[in-house]
């Protein structure tokens, strides 16, 4: 391990102490579940290809600057199992906010920060940029947003730069929070899919014209809200024709088209 | 300008809003309706909530028009107590339910369980949607807590924070309900 960071070759370390790494090309996990093993392997194939090309000469001045520090998003870092479901104060590009996840809200001292720390969600995580605090700590701030809405519209503003959410099997503990999410029909359609356990998320949004890269972005906001169930597989769906139908189908879809849904 | 409406039409189209006084029921109404919901105010009895000093005691009606000849009814069940009776009546026939909650109520836990049981009590089957308000103010609010409540309940019905005064929040319940009828 020590030659390689000295070398700066691409390097995932699995252990359960934190380890440090100044390089993008080299993290540290401290868990082992399939869907972030594969997706820290992607951060760091990414961040070594990135490397490459910015070392080759002609391409260095046109590619972005290289992330300092850091090996995650702070998006992806908020999956891992060390902050998922955890109280922390986190620094998100500059910007304070306390994530309470123990009460499902976030805060902030102004909603610019507020703002800020949603689009920045994206980025590389500051090193240290996480502290973890007690349960009922009062977060910094008056501004108070729904965790789930947080988190679903940073990571559909960053989707297309996130690595793609292993496995295909998952389900969701709660309706995920999205009464005031800036994003208002594809995070509950997809939530609305993976409640009724009924077939492959991704198949259903391709037939409903939602982009890979969106489902993707809310299947990560939800794992970080610590709202997915991964690899259980799908149970069957509820018998559907044991219900009268409350509304007319044809009613249904212009009632459901007239508040913004089309199907 | 008037509204033909069957009356076919009028049971599978009518969305029914309960909660206690003061959570934002007829301001949720007003927020989605075509038109202000036709309430029957008052001067509370009961002692006031905040700055409120009118609340609706036999219902808020409004309606949304979805085409030509046909709207959805929105109703706002009173929240006392001692307008129980009538919300069996209003229920009856809804394609859904909306609880609307204050979310500043220090027994906001309390609140959630009594008032989704009051539908589920009506019909367990009837599509229900828990939207709760005034979260920008409570600080303390906490929806894991409420979350886990319900589920002890046996309740599964999906919990949205929303402002009632903003139309797009409003509507996200709405079309909660409407992926849940499906
Ligand atoms: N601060 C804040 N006020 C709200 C919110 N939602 C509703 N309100 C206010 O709460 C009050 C609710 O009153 P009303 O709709 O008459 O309640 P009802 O008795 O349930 O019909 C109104 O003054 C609204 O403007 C919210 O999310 N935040
Ligand atoms: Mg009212």
């Amino acid at each position: 391990m020590e030659l390689a960071q000295k070398r700066g070759i691409g390097l995932l370390a699995y252990a359960s102490q934190a380890i440090h790494f100044d390089k993008a090309s080299q993290c540290h996990v401290a868990e082992g579940t399939a869907v972030f093993l594969v997706s820290a392997l992607r951060c760091v194939i990414d961040a070594a290809r990135k490397h490459d090309s910015a070392a080759s000469p002609g391409t260095a001045a046109a590619s972005p600057a290289p992330a300092r520090h850091g090996n995650f998003s702070a998006l992806m870092e908020l999956t891992h199992d060390a902050w998922r479901g955890r109280d922390i104060d986190a620094d998100i590009a500059g910007r304070r906010i306390s994530i309470r996840a123990s009460r499902g809200r976030v805060m902030a001292g102004t909603l610019s920060d507020m703002l800020a720390a949603r689009d920045a969600l994206g980025k590389c995580a500051e090193p240290h940029g996480f502290t973890a605090v007690p349960e009922r700590r009062p977060g910094i701030g008056e501004i108070s947003w729904s965790l789930d809405a947080f988190l679903v519209d940073g990571a559909l503003r960053c989707r297309q730069s996130l690595p793609t959410f292993a496995g295909s099997a998952y389900s969701l503990r709660d309706w995920p929070d999205l009464g005031s999410a800036g994003e208002t029909l594809t995070p509950l359609r997809i939530a609305s899919w993976l409640q009724q356990r009924s077939g492959s998320v991704q198949e259903r949004a391709k037939k409903a014209g939602i982009g890979a890269d969106e489902v993707n972005a809310c299947l990560w906001a939800f794992h970080a809200s610590n709202l997915l169930v991964i690899g259980e597989p799908p149970a069957a769906p509820a018998p559907p024709a044991a219900l009268p139908a409350r509304v007319a189908t044809p009613l249904l879809s212009k009632l459901a088209a007239r508040f913004g849904l089309a199907w | 300008m008037t509204n033909h409406i069957s009356v076919v039409d009028a049971l599978s189209t009518k969305l029914v809003f309960v909660g206690p006084m003061g959570a934002g029921k007829t301001t949720a109404i007003a927020s989605i309706a075509d038109s202000p919901p036709v309430s029957t105010e008052m001067p509370m009895c009961e002692p006031p909530v905040g700055d409120k000093t009118s609340t609706t005691v036999a219902m808020d009606f409004a309606t949304v028009r979805i085409e030509d000849d046909h709207s959805v009814f929105l109703y706002g069940c009173p929240g006392q107590d001692h307008f129980e009776f009538m919300r069996p009546i209003l229920l009856q026939g809804a394609f859904g339910a909306i609880v609307v909650l204050n979310g500043a109520d220090p027994d906001i836990v309390g609140q959630s369980t009594y008032w989704a049981r009051i539908v589920t009590d009506f019909d367990a089957s009837l599509p229900m949607v828990i939207g709760i308000t005034r979260t920008d103010e409570a600080h303390q609010f906490d929806l894991i807590t409420v979350r886990r409540a319900m589920r002890a309940h046996g309740i599964s019905a999906p919990v949205f924070t929303f402002d009632a005064r903003n139309r797009q929040q409003t509507a996200q319940l709405v079309r909660a309900l409407l992926l849940m009828l499906d």
